[in-house]
């Protein structure tokens, strides 16, 4: 496990300070690798300071795969900036800035 | 049809119109930034719609106005006296020359002369001002035009290796304008099976846009040639026709063929909830389609709430036109109600009574489409205040009263020569001069007042000033010089001041190229006459003259109450009308015209209508008398039947009847015979003079 921080007691996902076309391979596979418990499955971006459509893309990708085993995805603690990006893509999942 | 370089000369006219009114309003107020704007605007869409139809000549002159004004509203510069006759004079300048493409010499020369003058005031830092494009200015123009834009790209499999981000795009097409986007997703593979760096995705968006076609195209510059990229405009102009349902959208978009859409639509569901379990559309597709309606009604709704009534300019005379079958209808309606009252065919009655009720409505919109506020001939009349005032050297404001007035177009069209005339005899004969102010204690500022306002079916305009009054001696003199009365007439200070109204006469002292030719005066009665209008006059020496035009609304269609005297039809205007009263048979013990009625304790003098005309047989065993009011006065009109209202086409009379007093003209009714429209105030005036002795009939009501 070396891009993102788990922690189980949340079930928040906690995501690195890139999630870029240069991490989208090993996020890919450290996504894939964990295995939720319960419904609700939550991306805490607060630590990350750059996303590109590479990264969208892998988000989406990993919400339809959660769709497939019955868990939802919510993305948060995204900076306004950041918030704002995702907008521009009106990505199928729910978006939020602020606090994890 | 009217081409377009005409509609570019009758707008440059109205921005002429609104530009002098601008220009002369801010003499008085010359810190009012929205005149200022409203200046600008004049001159800025002159010169650049100028510019579009080739009128390079006139968009580089204009464009020097436009650039000092632009000085005015950044503060720049200060409005000046000067300053606002020179742009008064090139907007007199502008008027002349749109007429052609070029200047001839005298333009030029006058276009020169005025922007020496111009640069003298404000000097020009511009080397370029003369080479302004078309292009520039077309894009001026079109500024706040929306467009509505539906852009799909799909970028290429390696997008992302090749170091290209979708970002940057979507982020300057939603700088663009009010964007909606649909991130497509159906072509993500599992997330277990994806290449997480090749691109799956595609976008479609909708966008609401000031840019141009081309810039919107020009963000893709640098990935055309790799990603599948279309940037469709969809004609806004055209949304009223434009499908926005979501099935037809989907057509529309090319996503979904007709044959589908039909053969889905045979379910009661959401259509896209039903072509999504149909397997026939993508989700996403869906989305986006769903996205441009909500974009597009918007659009509509705004645009609806921007422009709450759009315009359509017709030429004039179709509008005459549609007047005249419009009247010609309200006829052939009055024969359908004939001859269904007399057949007494329920069905046929049902129907006239429909159709009379939409001939009513249509009376009237047409009727409304020919109003005009009396307003827009308003702006003339400043001119010719401010510029009158100058070359005598009089100080003379001029305050207006009822500029939203609303007049038929043909009145108000033929009204602007005789008011100017009236204005002009007002600054020329009735406001004095300073000086000659100052010594009967006025102030310097002499004040012509011109008012306008609705009363019934008529308009009243007034025309006040508060100078010198009218001179009833030498008025007197001077029509017994003129062998207009005798010097032993006794006339009333009013009847010696209605003289003027006499053709050839004239008091002023001089001939002056304003008034005072003698040819003005009855000139102006005969004009309002014409109009179906009356004016009359009331001075008093030494405080003002107040000339009063009693016109008509419309010389169209009126309301008509009908009655019958004798065999004969007669219409009256049924706004004078206020009540009809029964009135048993008469003997006349002694023949006269005019007589009293009591009216609830009032005394009403009547006009017997079956003596008036001569009628002969006798008269019913109970006549009616129709009271109405004619200005402050009532006063009936005793007939021998009232039959009821009538939608009245008024038909002119010819000049074989130009004398005959009391009528207003006639109307043919369902029958096709004539009744004549009675004019009540001339009916009444010629009563008053006719008898000064009223017999008092004294029925009680």
């Amino acid at each position: 496990m070396g891009l993102v921080k788990y922690s189980n007691a949340k079930k928040i996902i906690k995501m690195p300070e890139c999630f870029t076309i240069y991490q989208v391979k090993d996020l890919q596979e450290e996504l894939l690798s964990f295995e939720p418990e319960g419904d609700f499955i939550a991306l805490d971006f607060s630590e990350t300071k750059e996303i590109d459509a590479a990264g969208i893309q892998l988000l989406i990708a990993y919400n339809q795969h959660l769709l497939t085993k019955n868990h939802m995805l919510t993305c948060t603690g995204f900076s306004e900036d950041l918030f704002h990006l995702l907008n521009l893509y009106n990505p199928p999942f729910p978006i939020n800035f602020g606090a994890a | 049809m009217i081409g377009p370089i005409e509609t570019f000369k009758m707008e440059a006219n109205e921005h002429l119109v609104n530009l002098e009114a601008a220009l002369l309003e801010l003499e008085t107020n010359p810190d009012n930034a929205d005149l200022i704007d409203t200046a600008f605007r004049a001159i800025h869409t002159i010169k650049g719609a100028g510019g579009m139809f080739g009128y390079q000549e006139l968009t580089n002159f204009t464009h020097h106005l436009e650039s000092v004004l632009d000085k005015v509203r950044n503060n720049e510069i200060h409005i000046s006296a000067e300053l606002i006759g020179i742009f008064l004079d090139s907007g007199d300048l502008i008027s002349t020359l749109l007429d052609n493409t070029q200047f001839n010499e005298d333009q030029k020369l006058l276009s020169d002369a005025l922007l020496e003058r111009l640069f003298a005031l404000v000097p020009s830092n511009e080397t370029q001002a003369q080479n302004t494009t078309c292009n520039e200015n077309k894009k001026e123009i079109n500024e706040n035009e929306k467009h509505f834009y539906r852009i799909r790209f799909t970028p290429d499999k390696t997008t992302f290796t090749t170091g290209f981000d979708v970002t940057p795009i979507l982020r300057e097409l939603q700088s663009y304008g009010d964007y909606l986007v649909t991130t497509h997703i159906s072509k993500v593979p599992p997330l277990v099976e994806m290449n997480p760096e090749e691109c799956y995705l595609k976008w479609d968006v909708t966008l609401v846009s000031q840019e141009s076609i081309s810039t919107i195209e020009d963000i893709f510059i640098f990935v055309q040639d790799d990603w599948d990229v279309t940037v469709e405009q969809v004609h806004f102009q055209d949304t009223e026709e434009h499908p926005d349902r979501l099935g037809d959208l989907l057509v529309s978009r090319g996503i979904l063929s007709s044959d589908d859409l039909e053969h889905a639509l045979e379910g009661k569901q959401k259509i896209g909830q039903i072509l999504s379990e149909k397997g026939l559309v993508d989700n996403s597709e869906i989305d986006a389609a769903l996205n441009e309606q909500k974009m597009m009604r918007q659009l509509k709704q705004n645009k609806a709430s921007d422009q709450p009534d759009s315009t359509v300019k017709v030429p004039a005379s179709r509008l005459d036109k549609l007047m005249n079958l419009v009247g010609e209808l309200v006829i052939v309606q009055a024969r359908l109600n004939q001859v269904a009252h007399r057949e007494q065919i329920e069905d046929i009655n049902a129907i006239a009574e429909e159709l009379d009720h939409l001939t009513t409505q249509m009376r009237d919109q047409t009727f409304s489409i020919r109003m005009l506020p009396i307003g827009t001939t308003f702006g003339r009349f400043r001119r010719l205040v401010r510029d009158l005032s100058r070359d005598l050297n009089k100080k003379i404001e001029l305050q207006t009263f009822g500029a939203e007035t609303e007049l038929d177009k043909m009145v108000i069209d033929k009204l602007g020569d005789p008011l100017v005339h009236l204005i002009r005899n007002s600054i020329d004969h009735g406001i004095e001069t300073a000086a000659e102010r100052k010594e009967t204690k006025k102030p310097a500022m002499g004040v012509i007042t011109l008012s306008a306002e609705h009363s019934n079916s008529h308009v009243i305009i007034k025309i006040k000033d508060d100078g010198k009054g009218l001179n009833t001696q030498i008025i007197r003199q001077k029509a017994i010089d003129k062998h207009l009365i005798k010097p032993d007439d006794h006339l009333t200070d009013e009847q010696i001041h209605q003289l003027i109204f006499e053709p050839g006469f004239s008091t002023a002292q001089k001939v002056s190229d304003i008034s005072g030719r003698g040819v003005g005066m009855d000139v102006v009665r005969k004009s309002i006459v014409e109009l179906g209008g009356s004016v009359s006059i009331n001075s008093h020496e030494g405080y003002g003259t107040e000339f009063t035009v009693r016109l008509p609304m419309t010389l169209a269609i009126i309301e008509g109450l009908m009655v019958m005297v004798g065999d004969e039809h007669y219409v009256l205007p049924l706004s004078s009308v206020e009540e009809c009263i029964e009135m048993p048979s008469m003997e006349l013990t002694q023949r006269s015209r005019k007589r009293l009625v009591d009216v609830r304790g009032e005394q009403i003098p009547f006009l017997y209508l079956r003596e008036w005309f001569s009628t002969t047989g006798n008269p019913p065993a109970i006549e009616q008398v129709v009271i109405t009011h004619i200005g402050e006065e009532r006063f009936g009109f005793c007939v021998d039947e009232v039959i009821g209202q009538y939608q009245t086409v008024i038909k002119r009379l010819g000049k074989l009847y130009e004398g005959t007093v009391g009528f207003s003209g006639a109307t043919i009714l369902g029958d096709g015979s004539v009744a004549m429209i009675l004019d009540p105030q001339a009916l009444m005036d010629t009563a008053n003079n006719g008898r000064s002795q009223p017999e008092l009939r004294v029925v009680n009501h």
